[in-house]
């Protein structure tokens, strides 16, 4: 059974990455400068011609702006994929802000009003000024955290970030804090995910777990410095363990976090999933479901370029440059010709969206969480589980 | 760039599969022709490596294999004496091109918007 999702955005022009963050869309190009747009005005402009036709121009403002409204019991969900075309100049028009950052980054993320660059040459973090309503008005200069070369990078609670630094293995750094970068694995790494307390990373050498202490509550009349010295500590402790994921007595290809369970590959292609909280052990009587015949085929015996995320409407598969939704419904190609993808796992309101850089436009999927509210698809979260695992660390 | 002379290495042609170097598909000629081209470009990287590729109509041409990949970047070294020699690469962790190759490649329509993407994130 084919899938689409409920409304597709098309964002006209070349773009490396785009991000959406607590109200403003972010979009990297390949001039090198990053610019930020106030998203709510740029989608209910876009949808106004809709207004008074039989497009609910409402329903898909709130699939856009907020997942967990449009998600609200009595709204059915279509079966028809509607196309939204923004061009240049509606584009500008809700622009608030631009730096050059004069670089083609691997990988953008954003968490707790950081954003964070990693590229060839190391990873920078930038500030930047909002206003309350999510506006952008200003990006501040960038401080560099890693003068390495970095693939990725997930950032952790209190200002803690994982990088993913090639031959430099998986590294925390705590910018401000005392010390350099701390490696947690000195294999190859590529990719890694943090999520509360969880760390997980994809290496040369397989797929490593690492789990934290967990931060300590800022109690009201407490003594400041013996919080700030308390938390200091277990930045400068760093993980409470490191463990090689394994699925039976094998090693697990490929890992990564999807509420408040642990995804991995084995070297079969073969999905496992484990609670957040269990041991870096998947035990495989426990096996959680295999990939498409198809898929696994093609990921064995083309070497195509492998990863994953899931997101609250299902595991989306990157093959090559092929990007594909798996669902209990079934596997679906979403899209082809991908330069590169990016789900908001962590977001309360963006859960439900996968943004994808193509050749001369950005498209924004958007799915219905209707399903979800009902009953959770097994390959992906529910909202409710979102809101609990990532009490204190969801984005808006 | 200094250049003396451009060495054709046995160990990146000896057809073996499961060879531990990667292995040209090109012909040697076709080998020279991609480093005269990244040398003539400038297609270098601040550690003084040149970058090059085979493109037929803005597709990426392959021109090598590794034990696990199909290969279709190349990358070319020279030693203390100015004598190059180069080998087909996958573009992942120190063997990615740098922005400004990779731009070039794609401003003189080599490849495409979304392949200049996917290098500079280490997957092809």
């Amino acid at each position: 059974m084919t899938i689409c999702p409920e409304i597709k955005v098309q964002i006209q022009g070349e773009y490396l990455d785009s991000y959406v963050y607590s109200g403003a869309l972010f979009l990297m190009d390949f001039n090198g400068e990053l610019s930020s747009y106030q998203w709510k005005s740029l989608v209910e402009e876009s949808l106004s011609p809709y207004t008074g036709t039989d497009i609910d121009a409402k329903y898909f403002a709130n699939l856009l702006l907020d997942c967990r409204i449009s998600a609200a019991p009595g709204i059915e969900e279509t079966s028809v994929c509607r196309d939204l075309e923004i061009d240049l100049n509606t584009l500008r028009k809700h622009e608030t802000a631009r730096i050059a950052v004069d670089d083609w980054p691997a990988d953008i993320s954003i968490f707790s009003n950081r954003l964070y660059i990693a590229s060839q040459r190391g990873v920078y973090q930038h500030g930047f000024v909002r206003m309350s309503t999510g506006v952008v008005t200003q990006f501040e200069e960038s401080i560099q955290i890693l003068q390495e070369a970095a693939l990725r990078t997930a950032p952790g609670d209190m200002n803690r970030v994982a990088i993913a630094a090639g031959r430099s293995g998986l590294l925390t750094v705590s910018p401000y804090a005392k010390g350099g970068p701390a490696q947690i694995s000195d294999a190859a790494c590529s990719d890694c995910d943090w999520q509360g307390l969880t760390l997980v990373a994809s290496t040369d050498a397989g797929a490593i777990e690492a789990d934290f202490a967990e931060m300590p509550k800022r109690v009201v009349g407490e003594d400041t410095g013996a919080y700030w010295r308390a938390v200091n500590l277990i930045k400068e402790k760093g993980p409470k363990s490191v463990e090689k994921i394994l699925i039976g007595d094998s090693k697990a290809l490929f890992s990564w976090i999807g509420g408040d369970r642990v995804f991995a590959i084995n070297e079969n292609f073969q999905l496992f999933a484990k609670s957040r909280n269990e041991t870096a052990h998947f035990n495989s009587h426990v096996k959680f479901a295999k990939l498409d015949e198809r898929i696994l085929l093609s990921a064995k015996e083309t070497n195509k370029h492998f990863s994953a995320r899931t997101t609250a409407f299902g595991t989306l598969i990157e093959l090559g440059d092929s990007l594909n939704l798996l669902t209990e419904r079934g596997l679906s190609e979403i899209a082809a010709n991908v330069g590169r993808w990016r789900t908001f796992p962590r977001s309360k309101c963006y859960a439900n969206q996968v943004h994808v850089a193509g050749e001369d436009r950005i498209t924004v999927q958007a799915f219905s969480m209707t399903n979800n509210l009902k009953a959770p698809d097994r390959f992906g979260f529910s909202l409710d589980e979102l809101a609990k695992t990532n009490s204190g660390e969801t984005e808006g | 760039m200094n250049f003396n002379s451009y060495q054709v290495k046995a160990d990146h042609r000896n057809t073996s599969k499961l060879a531990e170097k990667s292995q040209w598909t090109v012909t040697e000629f076709g080998e020279l022709q991609m480093f005269v081209e990244a040398m003539q470009n400038q297609w270098n990287c601040s550690k003084g490596f040149l970058w090059s590729l085979l493109s037929e109509g803005g597709t990426l041409q392959q021109v090598g294999y590794d034990k696990a990949n199909a290969l279709y970047l190349s990358k070319f070294r020279s030693d203390h004496q100015h004598q190059w020699h180069g080998y087909p690469i996958h573009p992942r962790h120190d063997d990615i091109p740098p922005k400004t190759v990779t731009n070039d490649w794609r401003n003189k329509s080599l490849i495409s918007n979304v392949t200049a993407n996917r290098i500079t994130q280490g997957k092809l």
